[in-house]
């Protein structure tokens, strides 16, 4: 048998196309478009909806492109600098993240379906693997080709506009690494499916981390990846380096699928077991990012024991205590809390002393309205949003929200008041002071009211559960407040009376 | 337990009272899910709700429960009046849902230690290792409820159940997702707690073999079509000393007469 059967490949590549129409259908019906009706008015419809989508389009990539530029020129040259410095630093951080997970669960993820009838097909093993690899792959480079797109015009922008030929060139050099990351991850991974015993080495996934350091030892050898972006973006990548990597990358295509006819299938299935789950989900999943969380931690926590134990406390105590617990039991949760502190501290700084325009400020309002970090309220949104949970809960709404809400705020607030303090060491002495104190003044009270938002927005009542009209409503007066009457002050008396109004909410109706 | 019954009513009625639902009605939108429904329980009352999918007993049990607002009438616990007095009634009333959800980060013994902690309960551990004994889950008191089967987890939701000692318990489908031992075994149990002074109200497809409710409440599309002991439907229903009451035969007879009857003469027949 051929390594990969081509009339095989072509009934899954149908399977997938079917799949993949399937759900494009779903959302289309919300656009209100019957795809099984054939009448002229629906496919005048479909037209109109094709006319107004190309215009919603290019209008937002219009307003990128126009942000990015002017960012692009309010930047510092030493900012421009440490940007450009960094980016072979994050692109191998991502290369070290892409091996790590393949190595630690298998790249070909198979859905339930895909168990039932592929794996147990007679259907040849390889044959899954190259439209899981295509499909990985297509995702990524639509999501890093925008990225780079926009950031080429924001690094070219001090020197010269980019121009799209400029921004084409950059697509096609990321299509070409995130091809050669992949495919070199998808062979560690399916490597470890074909030899069992390796997988029975249980920290070989953190292997890939060796290249950090490396880069600090060897950066010519490791930070090439990165590097060669850099020079395309001003046009100063050799063809012939991106010749060999194209090169390189259809090797690595080309080995792992020959050696995909050798997977151990019920390895694959095995490890595809969260990826089955929120598979099962279907475009729910899209909708509910908790539900999300909440199967991947289950499925991390599957047969380990408990860290640490609940201690002999009762009443308000054994609340705070026990919400304390359950955010240590999940680490990853509030690291990512601190995280997002320290980098929406970063993102305010960055744009208060470049004085970026004023887009950014709403985009930055957005972020922390429609993402926070998703750790802040997790066991709070349990206790209250599941009544039969909330009736063993003798506190009102306010009580148990300071309760569920101490530990990962205060990661958020350590978080960010250290990007604060880092950040404030590369301005002048004579600004330290003053941006320390309004730092330390502000920081608390506007991740206390960030949460508050979140938190009133999982009450049952339905007028308080779009979070961002709390946030905006509340940050954006705090904002307005500062802005009409010249002190930071005057925002932070707004914040501190909508604290209390939340307050007051969650304590009536949570 | 009934020393908290309150002592502003007639003293004769008070057990009769503990739990009073009047006029109740829900609506999903336009849909009707519960309409004019009205009934009593007492102290150390076990009562099975019977009735087809969608005749609203879920919804009857959630609007008790204060999950739901119900759209009219209203719901007294303990003499409290449900919508004004939420907090203090809810304090008395556990609804057990078919799904129970649980902490993921929690074990077992710690979701009843929790709850038992939180209400600031001393030396509960003992009862907590007998409720999960009695209920076989001892062994897996470590292990996350995540990973139960779904009778795993109904037996734990009814140990925070029993370990809080509410005066009302309401169950959503105890016994579908228990085998027919724990089902008689829950049994067992569940007139245990109602000779103790509990009351129980749970809605059921299938009761275990010779399990008899003190009384019955039959509903159909949102309403109180049949209600009574045993007897009183076996003769209301016109099932002969013959039949055999099960809950099949009592809800065919039930809609039966629903169906042969003018409406008003039902609503009257169940008020």
């Amino acid at each position: 048998m051929t390594p990969l059967p081509l009339t095989d490949l072509r009934i899954l590549f149908g399977l997938r196309w079917r799949q993949f129409r399937s759900g494009a259908v779903f959302w289309l019906r919300l656009l209100g478009y019957d795809a099984q009706a054939s009448s002229w008015m629906q496919r005048v419809y479909v037209l109109y909806l094709l006319g107004i989508g190309s215009i919603w389009f290019f209008a937002m990539w219009a307003w990128g492109h126009d942000l990015a530029l002017s960012i692009g020129q309010s930047l510092a040259p030493q900012t421009l600098a440490q940007l450009l410095e960094r980016v072979p630093q994050a692109v191998l951080l991502l290369q070290t993240w892409a091996m790590m997970a393949s190595l630690r669960s298998t790249p070909l993820k198979l859905s339930f379906p895909d168990m039932a009838w592929i794996v147990g097909s007679p259907l040849a093993r390889s044959v899954p693997v190259l439209p899981g690899f295509i499909r990985q792959v297509l995702t990524r480079c639509i999501l890093f080709g925008a990225i780079w797109a926009l950031l080429t015009v924001l690094l070219r922008a001090p020197l010269a506009p980019a121009t799209p030929l400029d921004s084409l060139r950059v697509v096609l050099v990321v299509a070409l690494l995130v091809v050669l990351t992949w495919s070199l991850a998808w062979l560690l991974g399916i490597l470890r499916l074909v030899y069992p015993q390796v997988s029975g080495w249980r920290w070989l996934w953190l292997t890939p981390l060796v290249l950090l350091p490396l880069a600090q030892l060897a950066p010519d050898q490791t930070l090439w990846p990165g590097r060669l972006l850099v020079l395309s973006v001003y046009d100063l990548a050799p063809l012939s380096a991106l010749v060999l990597i194209a090169l390189v990358a259809a090797g690595l295509v080309a080995s792992f699928v020959i050696l995909g006819a050798r997977i151990n299938m019920i390895q694959a299935a095995d490890e595809s077991a969260v990826y089955a789950r929120l598979a099962a989900l279907g475009l729910l999943a899209w909708r509910m990012p908790d539900l999300q969380l909440r199967i991947r931690l289950q499925q991390a926590r599957a047969g380990q024991k408990p860290r640490l134990r609940i201690p002999s406390v009762y009443g308000k105590r054994a609340m705070v205590v026990r919400s304390a617990i359950a955010g240590l039991r999940h680490p990853s949760l509030m690291l990512v809390n601190a995280l997002w502190g320290a980098g929406m501290t970063w993102a305010a700084g960055l744009i208060l002393v470049n004085e970026l325009p004023v887009p950014l400020w709403i985009g930055w309002l957005l972020i922390a309205g429609i993402a926070p970090p998703i750790g802040l309220l997790y066991t709070f949104r349990r206790d209250v949003q599941e009544p039969f949970l909330r009736q063993f809960l003798p506190l009102d709404g306010f009580q148990i929200f300071l309760a569920d809400v101490l530990l990962p705020l205060a990661f958020l607030l350590a978080g960010a008041l250290l990007a604060w303090f880092r950040f404030l060491q590369d301005l002048p002495p004579e600004l330290f002071f003053e941006y320390l104190i309004t730092g330390v003044m502000t920081i608390p009270l506007l991740g206390l009211l960030l949460a508050l938002c979140g938190a009133s927005a999982m009450t049952a009542t339905r007028e308080l559960q779009t979070r961002l009209l709390g946030t905006g409503a509340s940050f954006g007066l705090a904002i307005l407040a500062s802005v009409l009457l010249g002190t930071p002050l005057a925002g932070l008396v707004v914040v501190c009376i909508s604290i209390a109004l939340l307050g007051g909410v969650l304590m009536q109706h949570a | 337990m009934n020393d908290d019954i309150p002592a502003d009513g007639n003293a004769d009625d008070a057990p009769r009272d503990l739990l009073r639902v009047q006029g109740l009605g829900y609506k999903y939108g336009s849909f009707h899910a519960l309409s004019e429904v009205s009934f009593k329980a007492g102290a150390g009352e076990l009562i099975a709700l019977v009735g087809r999918n969608g005749a609203g007993k879920s919804t009857l049990l959630r609007c008790i429960a204060g999950w739901s607002r119900a759209s009219e009438g209203e719901v007294h616990v303990m003499g409290q009046a449900l919508a004004e007095n939420e907090r203090q009634a809810r304090e008395h009333v556990v609804l057990l849902p078919d799904t129970p959800p649980f902490y993921d980060e929690l074990t077992a013994w710690e979701h009843l230690q929790f709850a038992a902690q939180s209400h600031g309960w001393r030396n509960w551990e003992d009862e907590g290792e007998d409720l999960l004994e009695r209920y076989g889950l001892f062994n897996n008191r470590d292990a996350f409820p995540f990973a139960f089967s779904r009778g795993m987890r109904y037996k734990l939701a009814m140990c925070m159940a029993l370990l809080v000692e509410p005066k009302i318990l309401l169950m959503d489908e105890p016994l579908g997702p228990l085998d027919p031992v724990s089902a008689d075994e829950l049994w067992i149990e569940l007139n245990r707690h109602r000779n103790e002074g509990m009351t129980i109200l749970l809605s059921s497809h299938q009761l275990p073999h010779e399990a008899w409710p003190d009384r019955y409440l039959i509903m159909e599309q949102g309403e109180i079509i049949g209600q009574g002991t045993p007897d009183e439907l076996r003769a209301s229903l016109g099932l002969g000393a013959d039949d055999s009451l099960t809950l099949d035969s009592m809800l065919r007879a039930a809609l039966r007469r629903r169906r042969n009857s003018p409406r008003s003469d039902d609503a009257a027949a169940a008020d």
